[in-house]
């Protein structure tokens, strides 16, 4: 168990996302999520609900967190929705950066999805 | 340390001696059970939400799922606390954690990842040294927290800190001090102490002799913390304070010195719960006759409230129940009072053990 700690430490350092990896709280990341869904803009209580996540505050691990979350999200649960979702956050103060996901599957359409960072 | 056939133990949840499990071990073991109810985490345990293996998805409802896990937590840990089968309650504690943990991106968080595997390797260490699992365990976390910190650009150049600062109840303070020195440079002495901190914590905890040091340097490093920041960070304060009781003086097995109370505190004879001490009557003062020698005071006070659970379990629930801020940082700074007095005593032993003998 511990070696597998070890390894995972390891692998967690060749991408942007620590899980298992032993960071607690190395990161401050404001952002701000907000989702449309079926062309209807959610609350933020209806971010809440879909997302299990704040529409906006302060995340204490990498942002890529979030991207996940979402991304699992809308790959799974959300699959049948036509959604955007904007994800705006600002990486220990640095420039703002925004992250959106424009993803649907409707039944006679072929699946399409796309992600941009900018 | 105390190995006696499980058939002996005492169903008092304040006791930790007589079962299978080295007392230190398994008194952190209840402590992070207690603290986790008590800081209700129980009630946060998830059901299968975005897990890290779709597989969870499949298995029942998330509701069954999740009360399913809160269950179990449960009685293993009513089971810990009265000392049954305490190997295979913590196993079950710690994989029931670590379940909720691959079972919810959302829930995922090192406190509480961490809890888990401590629960589980205390658990799962059966045979030989059975504290060195949990031992190895801090040593891991604190040399891959460094790792992290030194490799992560933000650290090294103090950005990370300026920003943690900002959005902690302390930054008028912070900013107050930092503006009187050049752009960032407060930021990046205090990031580099925390570096430094956590990197000589991996090597105090991985060397035996410095273990006294290690365990006063940690438990002074979260104490600050928790006094900058106000918080706990969920499980984290808790959980590691009882994993360093897996370095500490292994618990005696049996009577391990008198001790005398004078009458007025004569109620202290109730944290005995393991009968270290045998009680020799009333004295002027507070006084153990240990095999390393007498001590009175201060001193003596820290020798009988070392084995003493009933203490433990009061600061533990006293830590841990949801409480403003303000309690938290005060509660950080009684830690920290502690730990200069017993600096403080430590000092004054070295300067009489070097001071030249006089003769007449």
């Amino acid at each position: 168990m511990l070696a597998v700690q070890v390894g995972l430490v390891a692998y967690e350092h060749l991408g942007p996302t620590r899980y298992f990896a032993w960071a607690p709280n190395d990161y401050v990341v404001q952002y701000r999520l907000t989702a449309t869904v079926d062309g209807h803009r959610l609350s933020a209580a209806g971010v809440r609900g879909r997302y299990h996540l704040a529409p906006h505050g302060i995340w204490y691990f990498p942002a890529q967190h979030l991207v996940d979350d979402v991304q699992q999200y809308e790959r799974t649960y959300g699959s049948r929705d036509r959604v955007r979702v904007t994800l705006t956050y600002r990486l220990n103060g640095h420039a703002q950066r925004t992250w959106r996901v424009v993803a649907w599957l409707a039944r006679r359409r072929p699946p399409r999805r796309g992600t941009r960072c900018g | 340390m105390a190995s006696a056939p499980a058939a002996s133990a005492s169903w008092n949840p304040l006791r930790v001696t007589g079962t299978e499990m080295p007392p230190n071990l398994l008194l952190a073991c209840k402590l992070i059970v207690v603290a986790f109810v008590v800081n209700g985490q129980v009630r946060r345990l998830p059901g299968h939400f975005l897990p890290f293996f779709s597989a969870l998805d499949r298995v029942g409802s998330q509701s069954a799922y999740r009360h399913g896990l809160q269950a179990a937590f449960l009685v293993a840990a009513v089971a810990l606390l009265l000392n049954r089968a305490p190997h295979v309650a913590a196993s079950v504690a710690g994989a029931t954690i670590l379940l909720g943990t691959i079972s919810s991106r959302i829930y995922f968080e090192n406190n509480t990842e961490y809890t888990g595997v401590i629960l589980l390797l205390a658990g799962l260490a059966a045979s030989g040294d059975r504290t060195r699992l949990v031992r190895y365990q801090v040593v891991l976390l604190y040399a891959a927290a460094a790792l992290n910190k030194v490799l992560d650009a933000d650290w090294r150049s103090g950005q990370f800190f300026e920003n943690w600062a900002a959005v902690t109840s302390l930054h008028a303070t912070y900013h107050h001090v930092s503006s009187l020195l050049p752009h960032l440079v407060l930021a990046k002495l205090l990031a580099w102490s925390a570096i430094c901190t956590e990197a000589a914590l991996a090597v105090g905890f991985a060397i035996r002799r410095f273990y006294p040091y290690a365990i006063w340097l940690a438990v002074g490093y979260h104490s600050t913390l928790m006094v900058t920041a106000g918080r706990t960070f969920g499980m984290f304060y808790f959980s590691l304070l009882a994993s360093y009781l897996a370095f500490a003086r292994p618990w005696p097995d049996g009577v391990w010195a008198h001790a005398w109370v004078p009458p007025r505190l004569r109620r202290m004879r109730l944290l005995d719960t393991d009968r270290v001490f045998a009680w020799a009557g009333d004295g002027p003062r507070l006084a153990v006759d240990t095999p390393d020698g007498a001590v009175t005071g201060f001193v003596a006070l820290r020798r009988i409230l070392r084995f003493a659970p009933p203490a433990f379990f009061a600061f533990w629930i006293l830590a841990a129940l949801p409480q403003p801020d303000v309690t938290h940082r005060l509660i950080g700074l009684a830690v920290l009072a502690v730990l200069a007095a017993i600096a403080v005593e430590r000092a004054r032993e070295l300067r009489q053990s070097h001071a030249p003998v006089q003769t007449a």
